[in-house]
């Protein structure tokens, strides 16, 4: 099958979700680990957002600089990378510490029960970083449902391995 | 059949010995493979070489030290049931001696979190090695997917350089831009082109580039059987023009000075030391540069095969050979860019 790429500036109202999702979990302005040009490279219909100092001139580069932000499913949320980067300035918050055993099966895609989570970092009754315990360090985000009392895998670091080849 | 196709066949051209049937028979490969490994090592050597096919090459996991420090990954690598030899001659690299039967290399926390590299084998840290010694600054890697020499190369030049990684092929850039935001390297500019026209995509020089050819593959025989029956003379005639010209315009893209590592996974002298005599023969602005550093017994390329005689600056081009180094078949040559 025939992969399909885009690669544009990032649309200003991805820019805007997630500059809101991070101040409503970390109370945090991503500005600061954003440079000044923002853009999207999509395979087929999941996309990275990556943040580069230059303005791309050449029509051939389709991606350089940070990783900001993943349009998967769907759906918009913050890279691995900037959550971390979030962490290491201002501690952790909105992420939940999981068992060993619940980091490894998450990353299988699998969803977290409550009674897995070591430790939790306010306010952890949405989207929530995932933290594995070794080194308390991202592999991927998720979000509570009630309904299972579960956290929803919404990605994790195996995305490398499916999404990415 | 293009004519400077045809030209390069009737160059390359070896008839098969009786001798050459008996060994590709006996261990299954095409008749003029047999007949050349004859022609470059003598019949004894030659078998050993067919041997050595058949023994399995270990994976190596060469550490991303921008993200973990080489011991601490061996240690919790080896707490899941690894056993890791260090590469004697890269202390950031380990052979994987053992390996338990979950989780496999390719899908530990530790890959996922970024800290290392999966490498098939240790050759391929070599041209980066000897490319980057003493060196930090801007590389183009022209032909970068599926990405272990250009994450390497990034950490090389990491806070000092760029690295501009270009392929061709789509489904190997989503994979190269996979490892990059895996092993979280931010210093590399990812490009989707024809090496042999990038100078269209990047309007400047470089001091140092990576040409890591597209070739046969005949050196990896051990990992991929196929490769023992998958190129015919003809095939191996237009992968060779491609090689040409890929180096030859790459050259133009070095700057005064500059160098350019050209390695293959193959060990077809029609792939190497026919490529560069040809390169040499056709400019006067290249010369062979020698390794900047011993990290051990490098084989030299070879002076003569079949009625070729190849150019004597040669030697100081790098080869491994399966029986002599227990790695893949693997090659590099250092080309400086010379002033007119």
């Amino acid at each position: 099958m025939t992969l399909k790429l885009k690669v544009f500036p990032a649309p200003a109202k991805w820019l805007e979700r997630l500059r809101a999702l991070a101040r409503e979990l970390w109370n945090d302005d991503i500005n600061d680990y954003l440079r000044q040009h923002n853009y999207a490279t999509c395979f087929d219909m999941d996309c990275l957002l990556w943040s580069t100092s230059r303005e791309l001139v050449e029509s051939r580069v389709i991606y350089e600089g940070s990783w900001i932000g993943i349009f998967y499913r769907r759906r918009l949320l913050p890279s691995v990378s900037l959550a971390e980067k979030i962490f290491e300035k201002h501690g952790f918050k909105a992420a939940i510490v999981v068992s060993s055993k619940a980091s490894e099966l998450f990353l299988y895609g699998r969803d977290v029960f409550e009674s897995s989570v070591l430790a939790r970092y306010e306010p952890a009754g949405g989207i929530v970083a995932v933290l594995e315990p070794v080194e308390e360090s991202v592999i991927g985000f998720a979000y509570y449902d009630a309904s299972c009392r579960c956290f929803r895998n919404l990605y994790d670091l195996s995305i490398f391995l499916k999404l990415l080849g | 059949m293009e004519e400077e196709v045809l030209k390069i066949l009737k160059e390359i051209f070896v008839k098969p010995s009786e001798k050459a049937f008996e060994l590709s028979s006996k261990y299954r490969v095409l008749p003029y493979m047999a007949e050349r490994y004859v022609r470059m090592l003598g019949e004894e050597e030659a078998v050993e070489l067919l041997k050595s096919f058949e023994k399995p090459v270990k994976p190596v996991i060469r550490v991303n030290t921008l993200l973990v420090d080489p011991d601490t990954l061996k240690s919790s690598l080896e707490a899941k049931g690894f056993r890791l030899e260090r590469i004697s001659w890269f202390e950031n690299a380990f052979k994987i001696q053992e390996a338990p039967e979950q989780p496999s290399p390719g899908a530990t926390i530790e890959y996922l979190k970024g800290y290392y590299y999966l490498h098939r084998d240790s050759s391929s840290l070599l041209p980066v090695l000897l490319l980057t010694h003493e060196y930090k600054g801007d590389v183009l890697d022209a032909c970068a997917a599926p990405g272990g020499k250009t994450t390497f190369l990034a950490e090389r030049v990491h806070g000092k350089g760029f690295v501009y990684a270009n392929d061709l092929v789509l489904r190997r850039l989503r994979s190269l831009i996979g490892h990059i935001t895996r092993m979280r390297v931010e210093n590399v500019v990812v490009s989707w082109s024809d090496a042999r026209k990038i100078s269209k995509v990047f309007n400047r020089k470089f001091e140092r580039i990576l040409l890591d050819a597209p070739c046969s593959g005949e050196g990896r025989i051990s990992v991929d059987p196929g490769r023992r029956f998958r190129t015919s003379i003809y095939e191996l005639a237009l992968m060779v023009k491609r090689e040409i010209e890929l180096l030859d315009s790459l050259i133009n893209l070095l700057d005064d000075d500059g160098i350019i590592a050209y390695s293959t996974c193959s060990i077809a002298p029609e792939e190497n030391e026919y490529v560069v005599s040809k390169i040499l023969g056709k400019r006067s602005d290249v010369e062979v540069a020698p390794p900047p550093v011993k990290l051990f017994n490098y084989s030299s390329w070879i002076k003569k095969y079949g009625d070729l005689l190849f150019h004597e600056e040669l030697e100081k081009c790098v080869r491994l050979w399966p029986h002599v180094h227990g790695t893949f078949g693997f090659t590099t040559c250092l080309l400086r860019k010379t002033r007119r």
